[in-house]
């Protein structure tokens, strides 16, 4: 691996663990505490936080794994082990799957809103990213910021698909 | 006259999809008399021939070891096909070799299928198909299953051999061996013995030890003299090799390695499974990255089916409306469409369709990747702990979808102790309709939380039936384990196509459960709401009803839970199906499945919620997985346990959790 | 030595099985007869082991790799 994506990668693991650590501290806050100070590590854009860090402990312990497995596989591709690409695509994977289930959460909660203009006058309610429950969260983000590395796994892939 | 055919192969080797190829949409699934095990057949038409297909369970010996293997054994013996097909993996052809030779024993005419040659080819194994076919004596025709490669030429190839003579198998064993199969084989002439099967496969059965054909001859006449005879042949033997069976099954493999030689060059290279199995399987990592694969396939599944199943809802509350009064019939009329009617019962349960394709959807998803024999392998360390077995993972995922399907799938775990304890644990698996009961309790209170809450609520039954099996274990079952052994088949791309019709099955399974069983629950819980307790005509004032005197007698016991009787009623109506308990509280509330939340939120706090979800979960499965309990373990003994068991842990936790909460959440 | 104290990337051949009989001959079937090369790809101590063996690979736990005994490779 090229020293650059080692940096990268290490780059985004800490970000994934930190932004993991945040969700915990956010959903242990918010269920125990009844909702105290919540923290947000990012920037607002018209009242939407980008990105939101929703409160949910079992949320963040996935951010976590993902961060801890690209950690992992930065050490072992420095050690020389090829087994570093198994780490790396698992850590990839589950950054696509979280991606994947932020931009469905999204369409969903839409839908789920408009849906009733079909044939009434109302929606179920308003809809918009601020108050959305996931709106543009770290899995969004990092998922994005996670999504080159495709061409970095692009043999391994293609020789897993080989199979069926 | 029709050709049959049967298909015989290790697991995971590929012989699904080369059945579904040959037969497309002309096949049949069933189940194996008086067994578990799913029975597959087929008919396929080439050159105006028509060809009988059985799939037969994947086995990795003829020896009988489990039910899988006694089943293809005895329909190969009994049945005679006119051809075996032996499908084999060409990725790893050395073990699944052996199951040809025994296969070659019986002398029925055989074809050899070497399927995933491109799997072979990517791992840097060349195999000489043509040698192969040689050194066994039995055609030989390579595929690629998936792309359908080689099955044309597979089709010619079973017509031809079943109209050619029979084959003469080339294996042979040492020379010690043969001379002793040969003895055997005259005595099998001389005595006229069972001359429907080939005489060198009762010849080595017999060396082998074989009970069923010892039995079989035994009965027969001159039976006794016989066996006493092949007796003293293998005396000899025994002196010099020791236990028969175990000296054949090393020279099945002497022969197999000398083949391997000349057939295969090169060396199996790392493929991607085995790097992805790296990570997968982690000493630390592994059971994280489980724990993340499951938040993420509930999450998934909730996520996508939440808009799907409110449009459902609005539409049955729409058509209960609309057909308010249709039929004139007062009674009728507010049983079916009025506020507790059976509609709107019906609809919540319904417009839950949706969670339950997507679960299975994704669950499908998981199964065709491989994951799940890797989650066993996952979950062994820390299940040897408390006792239980890897395999019981199975059992424990699939009870996340059906109860039903997880007692059934018990039948993989060998032994009887631990099969009971997964049998009688599964239920706190909280399966498809109790999520539908606790999806729709948690949306009212934990509207951005939904899916961690029901997390907690997997996590909880989990804990607990490991709890439970650690009880079991150490103070009614004092035994061993069963060994741990299993084979971990390389990882492949998840069809969407299975997926998706797993998804369809299971969706319409739920549909027409709804329809009938759910459907009946919930007139006979409107009847009794109807019914004035007093006078048996009808009221449209619950609070004079059947079931309110029911519920009222037995609210007393639940009031340290700070339920009210309506709760209690729908408790009792869960035992005939879990979906029934929503249904049951909106309609004793009068509440529409819109306000069923609100209602809720408003009626209770979150803490005793929480608890009578937890009672929900804990408490007796419903009638149908009951029925499966006592099939699986052939006793009432194993049923009343369950029932009581389960009842008296859900009273102890839900009390308990409730006392915690009340002092961890004060202000809730 | 058992197969169960091997460590991961270790090559090992057969030397003899001890236990019951049905497990014994389910493991033969299976590939595990003597003189058989068996390589050890991942050993979580404590937890079960994976080994390939023949070609193919199999998880096995940890109680069935202390009644494996084999002599060590590399």
């Amino acid at each position: 691996m090229k020293k650059n994506i080692q940096y990268y990668e290490t780059f985004l693991g800490l970000l994934y663990i930190l932004y993991g650590i945040l969700q915990v501290y956010n959903g242990v806050t918010n269920w125990w505490l009844q909702g105290e100070k919540q923290i947000q590590l990012g920037i607002k854009i018209f009242e939407v936080w980008v990105p939101n860090t929703f409160p949910d402990p079992f949320s963040g312990f996935t951010l976590i794994t993902t961060g801890l497995l690209f950690l992992v596989a930065v050490y072992y591709s420095k050690q020389g082990f090829t087994k570093y690409i198994g780490y790396l695509f698992i850590a990839w994977l589950l950054a696509m799957i979280m991606l994947t289930l932020n931009i469905i959460e999204i369409i969903a909660s839409f839908l789920d809103a408009y849906y009733p203009l079909l044939y009434s006058e109302k929606p179920n309610f308003e809809w918009n990213l601020s108050t959305d429950t996931w709106g543009i969260a770290p899995h969004f983000i990092l998922g994005l910021l996670s999504s080159p590395l495709y061409f970095d796994l692009s043999n391994f892939i293609k020789e897993l698909m080989l199979k069926q | 006259m029709t050709v049959k055919v049967a298909l015989v192969g290790n697991p995971n080797v590929g012989k699904s999809v080369i059945f579904n190829n040959l037969t497309g949409s002309h096949q049949h699934i069933g189940n194996w008399p008086g067994k578990t095990v799913e029975k597959k057949e087929g008919i396929f038409e080439y050159n105006d021939k028509e060809v009988y297909v059985i799939d037969l369970p994947g086995i990795y010996s003829l020896t009988a070891y489990s039910v899988e293997e006694l089943i293809a054994r005895d329909y190969i013996i009994e049945e005679k096909p006119d051809v075996i097909v032996v499908i084999i993996d060409a990725s790893n052809i050395e073990r699944n070799l052996y199951l040809v030779l025994q296969v070659l024993e019986l002398g029925a005419k055989t074809l050899l299928v070497l399927n995933k040659m491109d799997l072979a080819e990517a791992s840097n194994l060349h195999i000489d198909a043509m040698e192969l076919g040689k050194l066994l004596g039995i055609p030989v025709i390579q595929t690629v299953a998936p792309k359908k490669i080689g099955m044309d030429e597979l089709r010619r190839k079973i017509l031809e051999i079943a109209k050619a003579k029979k084959q003469l198998t080339k294996i042979r064993y040492s020379s010690d061996f043969e001379e002793a199969i040969d003895r055997i084989t005259k005595l099998l002439e001389d005595y006229k013995l069972h001359e429907e099967y080939s005489r060198r496969w009762l010849a080595i059965k017999l060396l082998e030890g074989d009970k069923v054909i010892i039995e079989k001859i035994r009965k027969t006449a001159k039976g006794k003299e016989f066996l006493k005879r092949v007796e003293k042949i293998k005396e000899l033997l025994e002196q010099k090799y020791g236990n028969l069976e175990m000296a054949l099954i090393d020279e099945r493999y002497r022969v197999i390695k000398c083949i391997v030689e000349k057939v295969v060059k090169g060396e199996k290279t790392l493929t991607a499974s085995d790097y992805l199995d790296q990570a997968l399987l982690d000493k630390y990592l592994g059971i994280p990255i489980f724990i993340s694969i499951l938040w993420a396939m509930f999450q998934f599944t909730f996520i996508v089916s939440t808009p799907f199943s409110d449009i459902l809802g609005d539409f049955f509350t729409i058509l209960s409306e609309r057909m308010a009064g249709i039929t004139g019939f007062t009674r009728i009329d507010y049983l079916l469409f009025g506020e507790y009617g059976v509609l709107n019962g019906i609809g919540m349960v319904i417009s839950f369709v949706p969670l339950i394709m997507t679960l299975y959807f994704a669950m499908s998803l998981l199964e065709d990747f491989g994951y799940l024999a890797r989650a066993a392998f996952l979950m062994d360390k820390v299940m040897r702990k408390l006792g239980l077995t890897g395999r019981s993972i199975i059992p424990m995922i699939l009870g996340f979808g059906c109860n039903i399907a997880g007692v059934y799938s018990t039948r993989i775990i060998p032994t009887e102790e631990d099969r009971i304890i997964a049998i009688v644990t599964n239920p706190l698996m909280l399966c498809s309709a109790r999520l539908v009961v606790f999806t729709a309790i948690a949306t009212a209170f934990w509207s951005s939380a939904v899916g961690s809450i029901l997390l907690s609520l997997y996590i909880i039954g989990i804990v607990l039936a490991i709890l439970i099996a650690l009880m079991l274990k150490r103070f009614i079952f004092r035994g061993i384990t069963s060994p741990f052994i299993m084979e971990l088949p390389p990882y492949q791309m998840p069809s969407l196509k299975v997926a998706v019709t797993q998804m369809w099955i299971k969706g319409s399974l739920f549909f027409k459960k709804a329809g009938t069983i759910v459907f009946l629950g919930l007139l006979i819980v409107g009847f009794l709401a109807t019914t004035d307790a007093s006078t048996l005509s009808f009221t449209n004032d619950i609070e004079y009803s059947l079931v309110a005197v029911i519920g009222h007698k037995l609210q007393p016991i639940f009031t340290p839970l700070n339920w009210d009787w309506r709760l209690v009623v729908a408790i009792i109506f869960g035992f005939i199906a879990k979906e029934i308990v929503i249904g049951t509280t909106a309609m004793l509330y009068g509440v529409s499945e819109e306000e069923f939340s609100i209602f809720l939120a408003s009626h209770y706090d979150p803490v005793t919620m929480y608890a009578y979800m937890l009672f929900v979960l804990i408490y007796v499965p419903c009638i149908a997985t009951l029925a499966a309990v006592k099939h699986e373990t052939q006793s009432w003994k194993w049923v009343i346990f369950t029932i009581v068991y389960e009842t008296l842990l859900a009273y102890t936790i839900s009390l308990i959790i409730l006392f915690l909460g009340r002092i961890v959440f004060p202000g809730v | 030595m058992p197969l169960a104290f091997l460590p991961e990337g270790t090559k090992g051949i057969v030397k003899s099985i001890v236990g019951g009989f049905g497990m014994r001959r389910r493991l033969y079937e299976l590939g595990f007869t003597e003189g058989t090369e068996v390589w050890v790809i991942k050993s979580g101590r404590p937890g079960p082991i994976l080994v390939s063996v023949r070609g193919s690979r199999l998880a096995i736990g940890r109680g069935v790799a202390m009644k494996i005994f084999v002599e060590v490779v590399a």
